[in-house]
């Protein structure tokens, strides 16, 4: 599996919503951003069976017509990795929903959301 | 809001005329046209002087005037060429054009490195860095551990600070961006080119999608 590219720091604060002033045109850009310890492959996969699709780029088909849906993998340092979801077409309320039940739920068990407990350290460098 | 004249300009004598901006930045007179159509959004939303203060800039941005944020505050402070505390017009477009798609990347370099030279020291210090992913961290739902956000700076600073000196200046940036061009991404605003389709021109007066408003 190709190795996910590699951020920076820069392209870390580069993603900021709030740096993003296309937000004064539009409507705020559905997005989401997670990080995981989880192998690539395992995000991938988990990914994949919460959309019920077989690609990245998942589809399904929601009131007002397809919610389709785009997830990029970026690699922060070699244990950890961003994820970054984005809604690419369908209802925006759909879209929520679906983070908010289906995507965050499923993907609990991949995400760093709290403070690790103790660990020796620098055993992963 | 209906057909607007152009007229309009010649009411509002402080607004700079179109055609100079226009000249000046890499905006078509229709597209400064267009921006004074947002411009007079953002500019009478709480206070109608036809200046944007910071707490109307938070409410574009954020929906919240009284959203304080790291980052809208460095690019508040450097659309304000004047440091008068007030985005007029002239600015607003000004600084704009700097992300516009077809401004020169050079443009967009020197821009971003005023942007995160925090303290305007003319150099990124790694504390400035630091602050910077933290606040990132701050605004989001991410999370990062001290250690990763050490390890993360670490990393970036060995790629960029070319002397080791543990700062990065102007040129050792302008080698970083120009290696690295995803992360000017923020510095380009694609919608810029269709922005006569969003803010309907003077002349013309076009359906606007809901959505989009």
């Amino acid at each position: 599996m190709r190795r996910p590219k590699s951020l920076n720091a820069f392209d870390i604060i580069a993603s900021s919503l709030s740096f993003d002033l296309s937000r004064l045109f539009e409507e705020r850009g559905e997005r989401m951003h997670f990080m995981s310890g989880a192998l690539v492959a395992d995000i991938i996969a988990k990914l994949e069976e919460i959309a019920g699709m077989v690609s990245i780029e998942a589809t399904r088909n929601g009131q007002k017509g397809a919610l389709a849906i785009s997830s990029k993998v970026f690699e922060l340092t070699r244990e950890l990795v961003m994820v970054q979801v984005c809604k690419k077409a369908g209802n925006t309320a759909e879209y929520r929903r679906f983070c908010d039940n289906e995507l965050k739920a499923g993907m609990r068990g991949l995400v760093v959301d709290a403070l690790p407990p103790p660990v020796d350290p620098d055993e992963c460098c | 809001m209906g057909c607007v004249s152009s007229k309009q300009f010649n009411r509002a004598p402080q607004h700079e005329d179109p055609a100079i901006l226009a000249k000046e930045t890499t905006f078509s007179v229709s597209e400064v046209e267009a921006l004074f159509e947002l411009f007079k959004k953002i500019s009478h939303s709480i206070f109608r002087d036809g200046l944007i203060h910071k707490e109307e800039f938070q409410l574009a941005l954020f929906r919240n005037s009284n959203k304080k944020n790291l980052f809208a505050n460095r690019i508040f402070d450097l659309f304000d060429l004047k440091r008068n505390g007030v985005i007029d017009f002239g600015e607003f477009v000004r600084s704009l054009s700097i992300f516009h798609p077809e401004t020169p990347l050079g443009d967009k370099i020197a821009f971003a490195f005023r942007l995160y030279d925090l303290r305007g020291t003319g150099c990124i210090e790694r504390e400035e860095l630091h602050e910077m992913v933290l606040a990132l961290l701050n605004e989001s739902d991410l999370f990062l551990s001290e250690e990763a956000v050490e390890k993360i700076v670490d990393q970036t600073f060995k790629q960029a600070d070319l002397n080791d000196d543990g700062k990065i200046d102007p040129d050792e940036w302008k080698t970083f961006a120009s290696k690295n061009p995803a992360l000017l991404k923020n510095m380009t605003l694609p919608y810029l080119k269709d922005i006569t389709m969003v803010f309907p021109s003077f002349i013309l007066n076009s359906e606007v999608c809901e959505e989009e408003l």
